[in-house]
C-alpha cells in the first residue's frame, strides 16, 4: 500500500469515527443547552458533568428489546434505519474540511482532508439527500401503524418541499463561485475585501444563506420544523414503532445530517477553513468553530422557537421559500452581470 | 472492467426483480437500486453529471412520486386465486405483452447496432465537465431547453387537473373529512340541501323560486324541471343518500 | 490515479456496515420476551381496528408531483450556474424566459388552490 492509500484510508475511518463521536457530542450539547435555557441542570450525574451521558444511553438502548409490530412489513422495517444512517453518512463524504496538507511533511504528496475529492461535490450533496427521504417513508409505512404512517408521509412531503429551495440555494452559491467542487468554492472566498471583511459568500449571498439554513432545519425535521416529532399529533411521528438500536440509527442519522448541514454550510456561506490568526494547516479549527457555532444555533432554534402548524409550514415551503429562492436566483445573477463579481 | 460487471449485474437483476414482485414497494426500492447501478456505470463512463442527476431525478424525484401512488393506491397484495397461484412472471397475458415489447427492443437494437457508423463518440471533456454540457445546452440547444419549459408547464398543468375531482370550477375537495367529501362530491354545494330535512327539501323542488335551483348543476336543474309527482314523491336527487 | 468515487463507495459501505453490525449486536445483547399485546402497533392503547395502510389524501400525490416537476426545473439551474459567467446576458435572458414560463403554472397550480394544505 502507497503511503498516499494508507492516508485516505485513514483519513476516511478517521472521518467516520468523528462523525460518530459528534453525534454523540451533540447529544450531550443539545440536552446542556436546553438545561441552559430552561435554568435546569440538564444531565450531571454520570460522569463528570454528565459527559458520559451519551455513553450511558448508548449502553441503555443497546439493551433495550427490540419490537417490531406482528402486522409490520419485516424486511423494510429493518432496512429503513439502515438507509437513514446510511445517507446521513454518506453525504458527509464529499465534504472538506481543511486545506490540504502533508500531514506536517509525513507524506510527499499533498493530501486534500476530505474522503471523497469529487468535481461534482455540490450536487452531490443535493443528490443524497434527496435519498434520505427514503429511510423515513419506508420507515413510517412498513411499521403499519398509523401515527408512523402519518407521520412518516407528512415529514417526507415536507422534506421534498423544502429540497427545491435547498437546491436552489446551493445553485445561487455556484452562480457566485462558477465551481461545482466544495474545494473551489471554499478557496474562492479566501483574503478578504477591504482588508478586513473576510470574502465569505455570507456578505455576497445574506439571503442565499437563510434560505439555505430554513431548507436545511426542514430538510433534517428540526424544530421549528420538527413534525415528525410533533407528539402531540402524531406521538413520534415515523419512529413511532421503532425501539432499542434501530430507534438509535434514526436518531445518529438527525444528528450526523445535522452535522452535514452545518458543514456545508461552512463550505459554502463561511468561508470554510479561511479565516484569521492560523495558518492554513491548522483552518481545520476555523473549521471546528464555525460548524460548531451553526449547530449551537441549530439547538438555540430548536428550544426557542415554537412549532409550526402543518399547513404552515407547507404554505411558507411553496408560496414564501420557493418564490424567494427563484428570484434570489435571478437578482443574484442580474448582480453578477452588473458588477462582475 | 469488474466494476462495470458487477453495476450492470446489479442493474439487471433488480430490473427483472422489479417485475418478478407481488409487492409493489418492493418493486419501486428494486427500481431505485436498478438507477442506483446506473449511475455507477454513468460514473465509470466519466459522467459524473449525468449520474447524480440520475440519483436527483430518476431515483430521488421520481420514484418518491411512485411510492407515494403505490401507497395511496394501498394494494400491497394482489388478491385474487389466479393471482395467489401464479408467479407475476409466469402469467399468460403479460408474458406475451411482455415478449412481444422484448422483441421490438431487441429488433430495434440490432437495427440501431447495424446503423452502427452513425453513433458518434463524445470528444474527450465533452461531457464530463459540467460546464462543458452547460455551454452546449445554453447555446447550441437554447431552443429546445426553452421547449422544456413549456413540457414541465403542461405536466404541471396535468398534475393540478389530476388531482383535482368533480367539477373544475368546485373548490379542490382533498382534505375534507369523509363525510365532507361525500357530501361534496355532488355538482353542487348548498348546504342547505344536506341539511335540511325532507320537507324542505321538497318544498325547494318547486321551480324558479329558490337561489338553489340557479346555483344547481344542469342535471340538477333538469330534475327539478320535472312536474313534481305528487303520488310518488319527488325524484331522488343524484347522490343522496 | 484513484478514482475520487471509490472513497464514497467505500464511505457508504462502511456506513451500512456499521448500522448492521450495532443492530446485530444489540440483537444479541438485548431480552426478547414478546407476547401478543406487545407486537401490535401503538394507538394509545386501544387494540388497532383496521389495517394502519389505509388510503390518504391525494395532497400527498399533489406535492409528490410538483416536487418532480420543480426537481427537474432546480437541476437546470446547476449548469447554468456554472456557465453563467460565459452566458452572461444571454444567459440571463434565457432564464428568464425559462423561469416565466414556468411561474405562469405556478400561477395556475397557486390559483387553482394546488398550494394549499387546509
Amino acid at each position: 500500500m502507497s503511503p498516499l492509500l494508507l492516508a485516505q484510508v485513514a483519513l476516511t475511518l478517521f472521518v467516520f469515527v468523528m462523525l460518530l463521536s459528534s453525534a454523540a457530542v451533540m447529544v450531550y450539547v443539545e440536552r446542556k443547552v436546553a438545561a441552559l435555557l430552561q435554568q435546569r441542570l440538564g444531565p450531571y450525574l454520570v460522569g463528570p458533568k454528565g459527559l458520559l451521558q451519551p455513553i450511558a444511553d448508548v449502553v441503555k438502548l443497546m439493551f433495550k428489546e427490540e419490537l417490531r409490530p406482528r402486522a409490520a412489513d419485516a424486511l423494510l422495517f429493518t432496512l429503513a434505519p439502515i438507509i437513514s444512517a446510511t445517507a446521513a453518512f454518506a453525504a458527509f463524504a464529499v465534504v472538506p474540511f481543511g486545506a490540504e496538507t502533508t500531514f506536517f511533511g509525513l507524506l510527499d504528496e499533498r493530501v486534500r482532508l476530505q474522503v471523497a475529492d469529487v468535481n461534482v461535490a455540490v450536487l452531490v450533496i443535493f443528490a443524497i439527500a434527496s435519498m434520505s427521504v427514503y429511510g423515513i417513508v419506508l420507515a413510517g409505512w412498513s411499521a403499519n401503524s398509523k401515527y408512523s404512517l402519518l407521520g412518516g408521509l407528512r415529514s417526507s412531503a415536507q422534506m421534498i418541499s423544502y429540497e427545491l429551495s435547498y437546491g436552489l440555494a446551493l445553485a445561487t452559491v455556484l452562480l457566485v463561485g462558477n465551481s461545482l467542487s466544495l474545494t473551489d468554492l471554499v478557496n474562492r472566498q479566501a483574503g478578504t475585501w477591504l482588508g478586513f471583511i473576510p470574502r465569505w459568500f455570507i456578505f455576497v449571498q445574506p439571503l442565499g444563506f437563510f434560505i439555505y439554513m430554513t431548507a436545511g432545519i426542514a430538510e433534517t425535521n428540526r424544530a421549528p420544523f420538527d413534525f415528525p416529532e410533533a407528539e402531540q399529533e402524531l406521538v413520534a411521528g415515523y419512529h413511532t414503532e421503532y425501539s432499542s438500536m434501530s430507534f438509535a440509527m434514526f436518531f445518529l442519522a438527525e444528528y450526523i445530517n445535522m452535522v452535514t448541514v452545518s458543514a456545508v454550510a461552512t463550505d459554502l456561506f463561511l468561508g470554510g477553513w479561511h479565516g484569521p490568526l492560523l495558518p492554513e494547516s491548522l483552518g481545520w479549527i476555523w473549521f471546528l468553530i464555525k460548524v460548531a457555532a451553526l449547530l449551537f444555533f441549530y439547538v438555540w432554534m430548536r428550544w426557542t422557537l415554537p412549532r409550526y402548524r402543518y399547513d404552515q409550514l407547507m404554505a411558507f415551503g411553496w408560496k414564501v421559500l420557493l418564490p424567494l429562492a427563484v428570484i434570489n436566483l435571478l437578482v443574484t445573477a442580474a448582480g453578477v452581470l452588473y458588477f462582475g463579481l | 472492467m469488474i466494476p462495470f460487471y458487477v453495476f450492470a449485474f446489479i442493474a439487471v437483476v433488480a430490473s427483472l426483480l422489479v417485475i418478478a414482485q407481488r409487492n409493489p414497494i418492493y418493486s419501486v426500492l428494486l427500481l431505485i437500486a436498478s438507477f442506483g447501478a446506473l449511475s455507477g456505470l454513468y460514473v465509470l463512463l466519466d459522467a459524473p453529471f449525468v449520474a447524480v442527476i440520475q440519483i436527483i431525478v430518476y431515483a430521488g424525484a421520481i420514484m418518491v412520486l411512485f411510492l407515494f401512488v403505490v401507497m395511496l393506491l394501498n394494494a400491497p397484495h394482489e388478491e385474487t386465486e389466479y393471482d395467489e397461484q401464479t408467479h407475476p412472471l409466469l402469467r399468460r397475458g403479460p408474458m406475451r405483452f411482455g415478449a412481444s415489447l422484448a422483441l421490438a427492443l431487441g429488433v430495434e437494437l440490432c437495427w440501431a447496432l447495424a446503423r452502427g457508423g452513425e453513433s458518434r463518440a463524445f470528444a474527450p471533456g465533452s461531457v464530463d465537465a459540467v460546464a462543458a454540457i452547460g455551454r452546449s445546452l445554453f447555446t447550441t440547444y437554447a431552443f429546445p431547453f426553452e421547449v422544456t419549459s413549456i413540457l414541465i408547464l403542461v405536466a404541471m398543468l396535468g398534475a393540478v387537473v389530476l388531482a383535482r375531482r368533480g367539477p373544475f370550477d368546485s373548490p379542490l375537495i382533498l382534505s375534507a373529512p369523509k363525510d365532507e367529501r361525500l357530501a361534496q362530491d355532488r355538482p353542487f354545494d348548498s348546504p342547505l340541501i344536506l341539511s335540511a330535512s325532507k320537507d324542505e327539501r321538497l318544498a325547494q323542488d318547486r321551480p324558479f323560486d329558490s337561489p338553489l335551483i340557479l346555483s344547481a348543476s344542469k342535471d340538477e336543474r333538469l330534475a327539478q324541471d320535472r312536474p313534481i309527482d305528487r303520488d310518488g314523491g319527488a325524484p331522488a336527487l343524484p347522490g343522496e343518500r | 490515479m484513484l478514482s475520487p468515487y471509490i472513497p464514497i463507495a467505500i464511505f457508504v459501505v462502511v456506513a451500512t456496515g456499521f448500522a448492521l453490525f450495532t443492530l446485530v449486536f444489540s440483537g444479541l445483547l438485548h431480552p426478547e420476551k414478546y407476547n401478543k399485546v406487545k407486537l401490535e402497533p401503538y394507538e394509545c392503547g386501544i387494540e388497532p381496528l383496521t389495517d394502519a395502510r389505509d388510503r390518504y389524501s391525494i395532497r400527498y400525490y399533489l406535492v409528490a408531483m410538483l416536487f418532480v416537476i420543480f426537481d427537474v426545473e432546480t437541476v437546470f439551474m446547476f449548469p447554468w450556474a456554472v456557465i453563467f459567467d460565459k452566458l452572461l446576458l444571454f444567459g440571463l435572458i434565457e432564464m428568464l424566459v425559462f423561469i416565466f414560463i414556468l411561474v405562469v403554472g405556478y400561477y395556475y397550480a397557486w390559483q387553482k388552490g394546488a398550494l394549499e394544505w387546509v
